[in-house]
Formats: C-alpha cells, sequence, structure tokens
C-alpha cells in the first residue's frame, strides 16, 4: 500500500505543524516579548519556578499567550474532529457541528443554566444536553426513505440552529437582571478572549478524552459512512458506533462552546481540507483534522489578539477565511469531494 | 442538477453562518462612547435656535427640527411624555434642566435607574425614582411596553436601526451624539440646547458651560510647564466586566483636559491583558460603568484570568474610581467641571495640593442645583458604593 | 454448511398482504442459488430478508440449523458476506481503501488493519484483476467497476456465503463473464452463493438451484432444470422463450432466447 517512509513523513508533520506554530505564536502579541525571549522565559518558568521571572512576563506568556494558545489548540483540534465524526454518521460531507444545530443547541443550554444561576459544571453539562437533543432532532427530522439527504439534512440543521438560537433571545428575555445578561449575550460570539486556566481546567479534558476516543475508532467510523444495510453487513452495530460518535462531538463542541462561545467553519472546512490533501480514509482524515484544526485555530486567535490594539472576534476571522475557501472548493469539486 | 443544488446548499450555509456572525459581533460592546460617522450640524446660538423653533416648517400643527444625527424630525405640537432610549446620563441632564424634577419623563433605561437609586440625583429629583424601565425588559428594546406608556417624543442614540424601529413605531425620535463635540462637557451642552430647541424650554440651571471652561484654563494654566518627560501616562477605562473590556470614548476628552498621556488612545473593541502590559500605565482611572473598585485591581479580583500584578499603576496603588453625583462622573453629566478637579488632581497631586475636591464639591452643588452637601452626601458622592456599574450592553 | 429458509413469509406493513409467501429454499456448500423474478417482485427483499437485514414475518432462515433470528448480526456477518447494488458513494475512498472496509468484521473497534489485512486485499485485487484500479478514486469509476470492488469487499470478509444483489448489472461483456465465472470457482471451492439476476441463462450457466417468484406471491424452488422450464418461465416473466442445448467444445450449454412477449 504505501511506503514506510511515507507513512512516518505524514506522521511527523501532523506532529511537528502544532508545535512549531506553537513556538512562533508564543513570541506573538501586543507586548514586544519575542520568540527567543518568549521562550526563554517559558523554559525559566518551567527549570527554575515561577519567581525565577519578572511578575509582567510571567503575567503576559502564562496567563495571557499560553493559555489562549493551549485554548485554542484544544478547541480547534477538537472541532475538527467533532466534524469529521458527525459526517461519518450522516454519511454527509457537508455537515458539521455548526450546520447540524448542535452549536445552537449547546448555546442555549448554556444560556438556560446561567438563568438560573448554575455552576460551571451545570453549565457545561446543560449545553451538552441541548446540543444532543439538537443533533437527534436535525437527525430524526432529516430522515428520508433512501433519495439525497443533503438538502434535508442542511434545511433541518438550519431550521433546528435558528430554533435554538430563537429560544436563546427568549431566554435573554427572561432574564432581565444584572450580570447574567451580558454573559448569556456573550455566548454568541465566538471568542477566546476570556480564555483563563480556571475555564480550560473544567473545559478541556471532556474535548480531549472525546477527540481521544474518536482518534482510537477512526478506521471503523469510514464503515459508517457506507449506506446502513451496507455497514450492517460489515459487521457493525450502527446504533452504538453512531451514538458514540454523536455524544462525542456533542461533547467537544458543548464544551467548546461553554468556553468560546460558537465559532464556525473549522468543523466543516477542515475535514473538507484534508480529504483533499490526504483522501477520504478517516485513518488519515482524522488525525490530519485535528492537526489542522488545531493550527487553523490558533493561527486565527494569534491575529485576534495581536493584530489590532483591540481584539477581533475570532469567529469573524475564522468566517472570513472559512467561507471563501470553502466556496472555492465547492466550486472546484463539484460538491464531490 | 445535483452540482448546482449543492452549490446552493453551500451558498446558504454560507451567507447563514456569516450572517449569525455578524449579527452577533453587533452587540460587542455598543457603548456610549462610539464614534459615530453622522454629520453634526455647526454651533449656533441659543437664541437663534429658539428662533428656528418657532419659525420652522409648519405642517398642520407641526414642527421639524433637524436633530444631531442630521435627520430631520417632525416634532407634534404639545410634548408631555418623553421616553429616553440609551444615553444614560440624560435622565439626570433632564433633571437638571427641569430645575429638580423630571415631569413629563415616563421611560428611560435601566442603567440610569441603577445610577438614580444609589446617588444624590435621588435627594435633588425624587421622583426620578418612579420612572419606568420596563421597556427595556430582557436587554432589548421592547416597542410594545414603550408604546404602553404612550411616548410623544423619544430622545435616543443610535443608528439606522434604531431610527427605523422608532419611525416603524410613530414616535418621533429626537437623536442625541455621544459625539457631538470633542469635549464631554461640550457633549452636555449640546443635549441641554437641542431639549431646549425640542420643548421650547429654557433650562433652569444656566452657567455650567462657562464654569467648565474657566476650569479647562485654570488647570492647564497649572500644567502647562510640565516638561513631557514627566507627563504621566493614564489609561482611562470606560467599561470593564466579564465580559467586556472597552475603553469607551470619553477617556480622551478626560485626558487631554488635564494634560496626561491617554495610553489607549484611538482603541475601540476589547482589550486583552498584554496589551495592557505593553502601554504600563502609570494610572488607572475607572468609569463608574464598571462594577470594578480599585481593590480589585490590587487583590486580582477583576476579571478571571486577569493578572494586574506586574502593572505599573497597580503596584504604586494609583487606581482611581470615578465618583458618582447626579450621574456617573465619566460620560457627559452635569457634574463634569467637578470631574476636571478629581481627575487633575489624582494625576498630577503637586500641582493642586491647594484644591480640596470637597470643597469643591460643596460649592457646586449650592451655586447650580441649590443643595445644601452634607459630610455623608460629599463622602458618598466620590466614594460610589458597589453594584452601580451599567449591566446592559 | 447448509443455508435454508423454512416457511417464511414477510410483508412491509403489519396488516397487508404477503410480499414473499411460503418461501422454501435450500443451498449447501459448493452450490450456487439464483434468483429470478420480474421487476419490483421482491427479489432484493428476499436477500435481505436473508440476511436479517429484514425480519421474516413467519417462518424463518437457518445456517447449519442455526436460526438466523436467533444469532447476533457480527456473528452471522462473519459467516456471511452481502454485496449490494452499486449505489453512488458518500465519500470518495481510494479503490484499496474501499476494498478494506471489507476487512471490518475482522478488525476491533479500536483498531486499525494490520499486515494480515492488506495482505488479503491484495489476495481479492489479484484473484479479480482489479489492478488497474488501485489508486483512483471510487467517484470516478464506471458502475461496473464500483460492483467489481463491491464484490472485492466482500470477499475480504472470507465468507462462507456470499449473498450478491444483481452483481452482473452494469457490467460490461467481459466482466459480466469474469463475476460469473468469479462465483462458479467461489462454489466450486465450497463457498455457498446466492444471486439475484434478470438474466435466466446467467442462471443457467452458473448455478446449481433457482427460485423463481411470480406474481401473487407464487414462487418454485429446485434444481435450475425444473425450475427454468418454459412454461414456468411464460407464466412468471409473460414471454415465450425457447430453451435449448449447444454444445460447444466439451461443455454443454444452456441457451435461453425470448421470442415474443405473451398476451
Amino acid at each position: 500500500m504505501e511506503s514506510r517512509i511515507s507513512k512516518v513523513f505524514y506522521r511527523s508533520i501532523l506532529i511537528l505543524l502544532p508545535i512549531i506554530c506553537f513556538l512562533i505564536c508564543i513570541g506573538v502579541g501586543r507586548y514586544g516579548l519575542g520568540h527567543k525571549d518568549a521562550l526563554r522565559v517559558l523554559a525559566d518558568i518551567v527549570l527554575h519556578g515561577k519567581a525565577s521571572v519578572a511578575k509582567r512576563e510571567y503575567s503576559i506568556i502564562i496567563n495571557t499567550r499560553l493559555s489562549r494558545i493551549s485554548l485554542a489548540l484544544i478547541c480547534g483540534g477538537g472541532l475538527a474532529v467533532a466534524g469529521v465524526a458527525l459526517q461519518s454518521v450522516f454519511s454527509n460531507p457537508l455537515v458539521s457541528p455548526d450546520t447540524l444545530g448542535v452549536a445552537s443547541g449547546a448555546s442555549f443550554g448554556a444560556a438556560l443554566a446561567l438563568l438560573f444561576k448554575a455552576n460551571l459544571f451545570a453549565v457545561q453539562i446543560s449545553a451538552l444536553l441541548f446540543g444532543i437533543i439538537a443533533c437527534a432532532i436535525t437527525y430524526t427530522v432529516s430522515r428520508v426513505k433512501g433519495g439525497q439527504n443533503t438538502i434535508m439534512l442542511i434545511l433541518s440543521g438550519i431550521i433546528v440552529g435558528s430554533l435554538f438560537q430563537a429560544f436563546v433571545s427568549m431566554v435573554k428575555y427572561v432574564a432581565d437582571t444584572d450580570e447574567i445578561l451580558p454573559n448569556i449575550t456573550y455566548w454568541l460570539m465566538g471568542s477566546l478572549y476570556t480564555s483563563n486556566w480556571k475555564s480550560i481546567i473544567m473545559g478541556a479534558p471532556p474535548i480531549i478524552i472525546c477527540s481521544f476516543i474518536l482518534f482510537m475508532v477512526r478506521w471503523k467510523t469510514n464503515v459508517l459512512s457506507l449506506s446502513e444495510d451496507e455497514a450492517k453487513s460489515l459487521g457493525m452495530n450502527i446504533r452504538y458506533m453512531r451514538l458514540a460518535l454523536i455524544l462525542c462531538s456533542s461533547v467537544i463542541t458543548s464544551s467548546v462552546v461553554s468556553m468560546c462561545g460558537q465559532i464556525g467553519w473549522i468543523g466543516l472546512l477542515m475535514p473538507h481540507m484534508c480529504r483533499l490533501i490526504f483522501g477520504s480514509d478517516n485513518l488519515k482524515v482524522i488525525p490530519a483534522s485535528i492537526s489542522f484544526g488545531a493550527v487553523f485555530l490558533l493561527i486565527c486567535d494569534t491575529f485576534s489578539r495581536s493584530m489590532t490594539v483591540t481584539e477581533v472576534p475570532v469567529s469573524i476571522l475564522t468566517a472570513l477565511v472559512g467561507a471563501p475557501i470553502f466556496l472555492m472548493l465547492l466550486r472546484n469539486t463539484g460538491g464531490n469531494i | 442538477m445535483k452540482r448546482y443544488i449543492k452549490f446552493l446548499a453551500g451558498i446558504s450555509l454560507l451567507s447563514l453562518l456569516t450572517g449569525c456572525t455578524s449579527n452577533n459581533t453587533a452587540t460587542t460592546g455598543k457603548t456610549s462612547g462610539n464614534v459615530s460617522n453622522e454629520s453634526v450640524p455647526d454651533t449656533v446660538s441659543k437664541e437663534s435656535v429658539l428662533n428656528q423653533a418657532t419659525d420652522g416648517k409648519q405642517k398642520s400643527g407641526k414642527r421639524v427640527i433637524i436633530d444631531q444625527y442630521g435627520y430631520e424630525v417632525e416634532l407634534p405640537e404639545k410634548i408631555e411624555r418623553i421616553a429616553i432610549h440609551r444615553l444614560l446620563p440624560l435622565p439626570s441632564v433632564y433633571a437638571v434642566y427641569k430645575g429638580g424634577n423630571v415631569d413629563g419623563l415616563v421611560s428611560m433605561p435601566p442603567d440610569s435607574l441603577i445610577a438614580a437609586q444609589n446617588s444624590i440625583l435621588s435627594k435633588y429629583a425624587p421622583d426620578i425614582l418612579n420612572v419606568s424601565t420596563d421597556y427595556y425588559k430582557g436587554g432589548e428594546l421592547n416597542m410594545e411596553e414603550l408604546l404602553k406608556l404612550k411616548p410623544d417624543v423619544v430622545f435616543y442614540a443610535g443608528g439606522d436601526k434604531e431610527r427605523q424601529q422608532f419611525e416603524n413605531a410613530g414616535i418621533p425620535a429626537v437623536g442625541f451624539s455621544t459625539t457631538a463635540d470633542t469635549s464631554t462637557i461640550g457633549v452636555m451642552e449640546k443635549w441641554i440646547e437641542q431639549m431646549e430647541d425640542v420643548l421650547g424650554e429654557e433650562s433652569k440651571v444656566n452657567g455650567i458651560a462657562e464654569y467648565a471652561a474657566e476650569t479647562e484654563k485654570e488647570i492647564l494654566s497649572r500644567i502647562s510647564d510640565i516638561p513631557e518627560k514627566d507627563r504621566v501616562k493614564v489609561l482611562m477605562i470606560g467599561h470593564y466586566s466579564d465580559t467586556n473590556f472597552t475603553l469607551g470614548g470619553f477617556g480622551e476628552y478626560w485626558t487631554d483636559a488635564t494634560g496626561s498621556i491617554n495610553v489607549g488612545k484611538g482603541a475601540e473593541g476589547n482589550i486583552n491583558m498584554e496589551q495592557v502590559y505593553a502601554w504600563n500605565p502609570d494610572k488607572i482611572f475607572v468609569s463608574t460603568l464598571s462594577d470594578f473598585f480599585p481593590e480589585d485591581f490590587y487583590n486580582n479580583t477583576t476579571v478571571e484570568g486577569a493578572d494586574w500584578s506586574g502593572v505599573s499603576a497597580v503596584i504604586n496603588k494609583e487606581v482611581y474610581k470615578f465618583p458618582l453625583g447626579m450621574h456617573r462622573w465619566w460620560p457627559p453629566s452635569t457634574d463634569a467641571p467637578l470631574a476636571l478637579w478629581w481627575i487633575a488632581k489624582n494625576t498630577y497631586p503637586d500641582k493642586f495640593k491647594d484644591i480640596s475636591i470637597e470643597d469643591k464639591t460643596k460649592e457646586y452643588y449650592k451655586k447650580f442645583y441649590d443643595m445644601e452637601l452634607s459630610d455623608e452626601d460629599i463622602d458618598a458622592i466620590l466614594h460610589p458604593v458597589k453594584g452601580v456599574g451599567r449591566h446592559y450592553y | 454448511m447448509i443455508f435454508e429458509t423454512v416457511n417464511a413469509s414477510f410483508s412491509y406493513k403489519k396488516n397487508s398482504a404477503m410480499l414473499l409467501k411460503n418461501i422454501n429454499l435450500n443451498v449447501e456448500s459448493n452450490e450456487v442459488l439464483a434468483i429470478l423474478g420480474p421487476n419490483g417482485i421482491g427479489k432484493t427483499t428476499l436477500l435481505k430478508c436473508m440476511t436479517g437485514l429484514l425480519h421474516w414475518k413467519e417462518g424463518f432462515s437457518s445456517i447449519d440449523k442455526r436460526r438466523v433470528d436467533e444469532m447476533s448480526s457480527k456473528d452471522f456477518f462473519s459467516i456471511t458476506a452481502y454485496v449490494p447494488q452499486a449505489r453512488n458513494p458518500a465519500f470518495a475512498y481510494k479503490s484499496e481503501e474501499f476494498i478494506m472496509l471489507g476487512r471490518s468484521i475482522h478488525v476491533g473497534n479500536f483498531s486499525k488493519p494490520g499486515k494480515k489485512d492488506y495482505e488479503k486485499v491484495n489476495e481479492v485485487i489479484e484473484l479479480l484483476a482489479l489492478q488497474k484500479l488501485v489508486g483512483k478514486f471510487i467517484n470516478r469509476l464506471s458502475g461496473g467497476e464500483l460492483q467489481m470492488l463491491l464484490i472485492a469487499r466482500a470477499l475480504c470478509q472470507e465468507p462462507s456465503i456470499l449473498i450478491l444483489d444483481e452483481p452482473e448489472s452494469n457490467l460490461d461483456f467481459k466482466n459480466q463473464l469474469m463475476i460469473l465465472d468469479s462465483i462458479r470457482r467461489l462454489a466450486d471451492k465450497g463457498m455457498i452463493c446466492i444471486f439475484n439476476t434478470h438474466y435466466p441463462s446467467h442462471a443457467f450457466s452458473i448455478g446449481d438451484k433457482a427460485i423463481m417468484i411470480g406474481k401473487n406471491s407464487q414462487n418454485i424452488f429446485g434444481s435450475v432444470e425444473t425450475v427454468l422450464t418454459k412454461k414456468n418461465i411464460e407464466t412468471v416473466f409473460g414471454v415465450n422463450v425457447d430453451i435449448a442445448k449447444n454444445i460447444s467444445g466439451k461443455k454443454e450449454y444452456t441457451t435461453i432466447t425470448a421470442l415474443s412477449i405473451k398476451n
């Protein structure tokens, strides 16, 4: 099949890419610390402890840059692989957490929990629950016996997404007091701006665990993308497999939403790009998507926080870059990957 | 055909998603300090304004004026019920304009009420506490609630969206621009002028503008000899909460008038901590629109994840909280000249050793509001309580 | 090994008339069963019922007396491979990646294909002479080439029973022959082969047994000779045919020629 060398090469690229980007981006920011200095500070902190560097430098490297870089890598990789998983479940390359309404459902769940002044953990659970519900509704509505499901799926996803956005507005209307309101409005924006270690410690583990699970079953997910009869006849327990994939991608999406709001295009664009480069086998697409997704969000967010004096919400950048690229890809391939 | 359908699906996806993101970004910190691009009418003298009001086109009993956004507004003959939208300080300015009451004000923003409830304004014009804020339930303009109050006119700040909304609802809408002047005091003056124009009544309180001009002159003369290298770097924070860290538009006037270097000049949008460190201000002034106090900066209890401990102003304990008098002293309010003294004294204490803010405040309130302030009153003004920040964005 | 279906009936809706009624058939190792009938009569449905993808309303299918409905899906498909009709694939796999999916039954949930799996795939590619398709994307292949890949994929499962839904439709003259040949050879090696076909002549050329399904849920099962008679074909298909035997070389061939449509 493939030579040993190209396998090793491809694997190294996927691992090296995020690492290189990390090393570059840790040296980018509004404050002067460039790569050499930034890495020196990081090394000092790791080797000699917090007290060995200036307070200011510690604050910038650890609290601002490192936390955002980590968040971007984790969320970018997570969203991308969640996209691949959903595309396998629905046998459709045009679905993603955004287009299936999962992200909107998660936003609503989070808003609802905030309305009842729930703690961080409950917010995440609520986001997860409604993310799954939204996905389930889209799935059920789109079931058409035989025939092309693409149109139905996308339409259902748009409808369900809009529905949950409307619900969020309802929550805003009811939440007529103080702190609750600005927090809820915030969920609609996609931004890594409020990243902090406390929320990362809560929100990152589910993303990492579920991404890992998806990574482990990556070859098997290929079977799921065949027709139901074919998948069954290849010995797959479709129900469990679908459930597992939907659950994993919903957990990832809702964790991302609870930390960063809705960030679009990564779950749709990254798998698409990876398929163009590596082919459709999820054996390669899943690891590649994780890597590319992480890097894409990291680069976008680095621009977000350092391009101008003030922040540019990262969802603007992902849309500005993602939409034209996706349009171009669609046009060139005519919808077929 | 199949290809075409898939292409269409892609387009609709695209417009949906970019539509979503652009809608959502519109909610990013719409502050009262946003720079607007609308044209601003030239300053006119008070008399000619009043003359214009009576000589204006008569359209079956209605007058037409041009508002501060440059739009023509048809006013009803009798204006007895006024609503105010988005202009947080305007209700207090209106109370001063009326000389101690808010007759005719039927609706105002909730954030104005919060300020009024916790400030001296509740003593100056107690009826302000009864003004309805229901129209802004849920953080969004509820037109039906507003119409229930039968306003004759609405004073608003905003863009085409708001203007259209009021037009569709049939409420004459007069735009009050927050950038009608480069000076925060000038903005307040222009607001009073426009109210006189619209309501056909002269302001009950006069002379604030002249007082302000004198104050500005004196302050500048005191600091004019400070060399460039000794000028203080100041960070003026307009809005700071869990989800919002924007400097707002009025800070530039405050620093220009008091001779300090505004590190955040021109910055519109959210600021991240790294940028603060890049600026490294000597002093920080926090407006009362934010709920954070100097202790929060010193103890790092502001926003989760924000570490202020390395900033010069925090290390040297030079963080100051704006006072709350008739209204918050940060945006255009009738207490604005006092704010000048307060900022100047905190910025260059050596140059203003002889000035007592407490005394200035007492004098001012007697002169313009005919109020005798007790020591507790003054203390309450200069040290606002917690929880009076802006909550609706 | 013997695959049987006993007194089985099926209908899609609860209280409507049975689409398939009283199906009785059996196939043993080394045998090929051909299923014939007009369009829409339920041939594909029959296959799906036999594989457990649909459930018999009455009766049952069994392998060596073990009822299919009492076997786990995994167990059943370790023994049986199902080749559906070629359909537009959702994702553009490469041919060899697509064939590899047939190894799924032998690969754990958290694993990926190993050396043995790659070897098997190569074996099958050799067997069906599909070398020129390697490296090509399946969405660029013709219907016939895709059909070949589906069969290759099924063979990777290393089944004992091979069930194919109209495998020779869409194939060119040569490929038709190759497929039929392959089916026959697999049967000779011990496999049970069951296939749907529109061509009675194919039933003659490689079939041992046949079942013909007609209107009103009639069905006739038996050896190819007893089922495919002039009279039966006339009744089920409404076509007058001529059945003749030819000798070419050392082998005897049965040909069937359509004469006219019965009025």
